[in-house]
């Protein structure tokens, strides 16, 4: 008796222990997997499939099916080179995988038929394959289609979305753009296919963008005359019926209808949104999605799922699938209005729309003086109505204000918690001597070289020189000893921005009079930069030919800006071309690579304060999100996500110079033109020597600090 | 009867005051108050912290060395061009008023220099005194720009001597050398004095010319004034430093003037 009381209660240990674990393993939170294929989950609750665990090759989902509450299944293309794979995971775990074609596009799970659709985009066929992916047979031919929007069985129909011109052409997506509107039209057209006789019908329905289906009733998205609404399909009479205009709502690729909420994925945004359908509240929701088709969103009884970047998010729909209205402090705010100033003739530095669709604050930009003493009069006279300046490290209005105390010490929560989540060292310049948080980072510029691997071995060239000073000219000579391989930009440029990241000519040292200086400044100036050359070809703006093939470029010397221009349209900036490197650093080879911040603070003499800093703590809290820059801040991969493709060399290679660079802060402020470059023209017409160059510079740059 | 005179009197003076209101109120607004501002910035630590350090500021300006020699400079100016200005305005004033043929006949040449625009002079300039290492071409520069007012000035002061003075003084057995400098400079003092003053004040306007012809913020030592101190403190931001540097040279100024109108008093008694 005694004995089995024990064993009851060791079981009984045993059951509740284990029952904490899987309660653990069923909680919300991240996993990182081997192969790359991360699973986000914020189930709140008990799914089968929160997990997914692969442990192969780095896959991405192009498209899934949920087979029931066990089993997805997913179509994935490889990450590198390689076919695509069709795999079923159950339970959270790869059961079942084999080859498949990219060229099978869509997947459609009929549970009655235990079978899959999906249509082989070559041979123009929609086929029926089993639950190991074998062809069974031909569902349906002569469909034109370039892409497969989206299947729905209903009532052993197949509803089917097609798009004729391919949505992922750069070129068709400029053609079919509607500026105002931002529709895209490929020719989508909605068709059915009856799944006992196989017939094909168009169903006569035009434009219609995506569509979804719940509770019986099957709704369509769709962009006419200029106008998007929602529309219900009468599946008997075959017509459209408008249930209400969605200008509010703008262009999507995925919606779900539930009960009286409208759940969509906004694009520019990258987030899932819901909108009351008869009040027309809208809430954001957070959270990383990355969707480019209606088929990689689903809702599945009630939990949510749809794709990520890098991966697929699971979540339980209405307790955990992002948040509804922001919380913390800028949630008191709703419907405030705040003025951003800047100095710049460039973009906004925030996405002030998407914030203000986010959490209902809004804001304007306004444009500041230029030079800063026009801007510290406007600032300082009180009745600026600016509440938050953004300044860079060029500014010295910035750093005045930080040495001199007069920043207002930022304590909101969001602020706080994301001091943690950047680089040390930008952190660090966030904090002033005496402990205050002074300003949010908004963005960092860090210069790299960029190069074409397979072109600069081509030249005999090794990345690692690149490195090194005499490594980099020897390589600058190399290419422009030949015809074959360009750089991006001109020799000069290249040249030059070597001298400026080691000695910003705004930003007076005090070393000038070294080898180091000395050898760099003769570099650049004895024969790559010539300043009075009728057209100066460091600000050529030849950079890019018709005549020139992305293939050709070899060099760059860039910020990373260089690749956050990326897009289909351009062939020239595609970032599986480039890797980068430290730009050589001259006195030091191991000197940190400089950066130039941009950051936000709140203005000292606003009458929103208290507003302004929750503004910045949203911003903050919610990563590189509102930040029209794309950039490097943090020190945790996973909060590029959203920005970039975190699998490319090239990601790699930025992300660890700038865990490794150091704020490149201006200390005495020269202006080049009329201080500085004189000189360098009088040197190069060898009215002076360099010496009296370094005098030069030297006195001025001591007078400078000094005065 | 008695009470006439008073009335007439008062009449007059609320009148002038209303002539002089305008005046006065765009002197307040324009030059008195933003004064006291520029006096109030001196005296506080930063524009975001406006805690009073009271003379701190002016410690550190004092004690600064570009601050020295930019008065060392200025002063330098004062003391060297201004009394070479004056000689010469002087002599050509005299030879003006004499009547000499030649100068008669240039005399418009002196006032071309008020009516020039000043980047075309230093354009000339930095032609002339290109191999120039000193502050020889500003000290010219300052010179030659000025002496047109001072000439006009003067001479206008020669003329207004009566000439039965002079010709009694001649009757006197006055020679030349002694004529002048016991009669007529004497009796042209007040106008010497006050185009001195000017001369000392418009030393200080100097700046404009300086910069154009050095290209630059930071000039070489020799050329450096205090207008360069004050302006490069205003460029980094630095109010302070340059609030207390333009109270500093007020207070010069004030005292030379002063100075002046006290040697003048003493001369008139």
């Amino acid at each position: 008796m005694k004995k089995t009381k024990i064993l009851a209660v060791v079981l009984a240990l045993g059951l509740i222990l284990t029952g904490c674990k899987s309660d653990k393993s069923r909680t919300s939170g991240e996993i990182s997997t081997d192969s790359g294929f991360r699973f986000t989950s914020n189930a709140a609750e008990e799914y089968s499939f929160s997990e997914l665990d692969i442990d192969e090759n780095k896959d991405g989902v192009n498209a899934f099916a949920v087979m029931d509450d066990n089993k997805i299944a997913a179509l994935t293309f490889p990450v590198n080179d390689g076919e695509g794979s069709f795999v079923i995971y159950e339970n959270g775990k790869e059961t079942f995988r084999r080859e498949a074609s990219v060229d099978y596009q869509g997947l459609c799970y009929n549970a009655a038929e235990k079978c899959f659709y999906t249509y082989n985009l070559m041979e123009k066929r929609l086929c029926v394959m089993d639950e190991e992916f074998n062809l069974k047979e031909t569902l349906a031919e002569g469909l034109d289609a370039a892409d497969i929007r989206d299947m729905i069985i209903i009532d052993n129909k197949l509803y089917l979305l097609a798009a004729e011109k391919n949505p992922f052409d750069p070129t068709v997506q400029v053609e079919v753009k509607d500026p105002e509107t931002g529709y895209m039209n490929f020719d989508e057209k909605a068709y059915s296919i009856d799944l006992a006789s196989k017939k094909l019908e168009d169903l006569g329905v035009q434009n219609v963008i995506c569509q979804s289906y719940s509770n019986g009733t099957l709704y369509y998205f769709t962009c006419r005359d200029g106008h998007y609404s929602l529309d219900v399909f009468d599946r008997e009479a075959k017509t459209l019926k408008a249930v209400r205009n969605m200008d509010d709502v703008g262009y999507t690729i995925a919606f779900a209808v539930i009960g009286g909420e409208f759940l969509y994925y906004n694009p520019s945004a990258g987030v899932l949104k819901k909108l009351e359908l008869n009040t027309g509240a809208l809430t954001a929701e957070a959270g990383s999605v990355f969707i480019i088709r209606n088929s990689q969103f689903e809702v599945y009884k009630d939990a949510l799922i749809y794709l990520n970047i890098n991966g697929m998010t699971i979540s339980k729909y209405g307790s955990g699938a992002g948040s509804e209205l922001p919380t913390g402090n800028i949630a008191k705010y709703n419907g405030e209005s705040l003025v951003i100033g800047y100095q710049s003739a460039y973009e906004a530095p925030l996405q002030t729309g998407e914030i203000n669709k986010a959490c209902g604050v809004s804001a304007s930009i306004y444009e500041c003086p230029v030079y800063d003493n026009e801007l510290k009069l406007e600032l300082l006279s009180g009745n600026s109505d600016v509440d938050i300046y953004i300044f860079t490290t060029g500014s010295r209005l910035g750093r005045d204000i930080r040495s001199k105390n007069g920043y207002v010490p930022l304590t909101d929560d969001g602020i706080k918690t994301a001091q943690d989540k950047y680089y040390d060292w930008l952190a660090d310049f966030c904090v002033n001597d005496n402990g205050d948080i002074w300003c949010v980072p908004i963005s960092a510029d860090v210069k790299v070289t960029y190069y074409v691997p397979d072109n600069l071995t081509a030249l005999g060239i090794k990345p690692e020189e690149l490195t090194t000073f005499d490594g980099y000219y020897s390589a600058l000579e190399k290419v422009k000893a030949q015809e074959k391989y360009r750089y991006f930009g001109t020799a000069a440029y290249l040249s030059y921005a070597v001298l400026d990241q080691n000695y910003p000519v705004n930003y007076g040292y005090h070393d000038y009079d070294s080898d180091a200086f000395k050898n760099a400044f003769k570099r650049v100036y004895d024969g790559y930069v010539l300043w009075e050359e009728p057209e100066h070809p460091l600000f050529s703006n030849k950079i890019l030919s018709d005549e020139w093939q992305s293939g050709q470029y070899i060099l760059n010397a860039e910020s990373i800006a260089f690749m956050n221009d990326y897009s289909f349209e351009s062939s020239v900036t595609r970032p599986e071309d480039w890797r980068a490197v430290k730009l050589p650093r001259v006195k030091n080879a191991d000197e940190k690579s400089g950066a130039f911040i941009t950051y936000a603070i709140v203005n000292p003499f606003s009458k929103k304060k208290e507003a302004a800093q929750a503004y910045l703590g949203y911003i903050a809290e919610n990563g590189l999100r509102f930040r029209t820059e794309r950039s490097f801040l943090y020190k945790d991969k996973l909060m590029y996500c959203d920005a970039f493709d975190t699998e490319t060399p090239y990601f790699s290679d930025m992300f660890s110079i700038c865990e490794d660079a150091a704020v490149c802060e201006a200390l005495v402020e020269l202006n080049s033109d009329s201080d500085v470059r004189p000189w360098v023209v009088e040197y190069q017409r060898g009215e002076i020597t360099l010496e009296q160059y370094i005098a030069n510079i030297t006195r001025i740059t001591e007078m400078a600090e000094n005065e | 009867m008695k009470n006439a005179k008073p009335k007439k009197r008062m009449k007059w003076n609320t009148k002038c005051r209303l002539c002089l209101l305008p005046s006065l109120l765009g002197t307040a607004v324009f030059f008195v108050i933003p004064f006291i501002r520029v006096v109030y910035y001196s005296l506080i630590k930063s524009q975001f912290k406006r805690d009073f350090v009271w003379f701190e500021n002016y410690a550190e300006t004092l004690q600064n060395k570009y601050f020295q020699l930019a008065l060392k400079n200025s002063l330098l100016l004062i003391l060297i061009a201004v009394p070479i200005l004056m000689a010469l305005a002087l002599l050509i004033s005299l030879a003006l008023s004499y009547g000499i043929k030649w100068v008669r006949k240039t005399r418009f040449a002196f006032v071309l220099p008020m009516v020039i625009p000043t980047a075309s002079i230093v354009l000339i300039w930095r032609g002339v005194f290109a191999e120039n290492t000193t502050a020889l071409p500003i000290y010219l520069l300052f010179i030659w720009k000025n002496i047109g007012i001072c000439v006009v000035l003067l001479t206008a002061a020669f003329a207004s001597i009566e000439g039965s003075v002079l010709e009694a003084a001649r009757l006197d057995g006055a020679s030349g050398f002694v004529l002048h400098t016991r009669i007529t400079i004497p009796m042209i003092a007040p106008t010497v004095l006050f185009t001195m003053l000017l001369s000392i004040v418009n030393s200080f306007k100097i700046f404009k010319e300086s910069y154009l012809y050095y290209g630059t913020n930071y000039p070489p030592d020799h050329s450096y004034t205090l207008q360069y101190y004050m302006n490069n403190n205003f460029l980094k931001l630095d109010y302070q430093s340059l609030a207390s540097a333009a109270v500093l040279t007020s207070i010069l100024v004030f005292g030379i003037v002063m100075g002046g109108m006290a040697l003048q008093r003493r001369y008139d008694r």
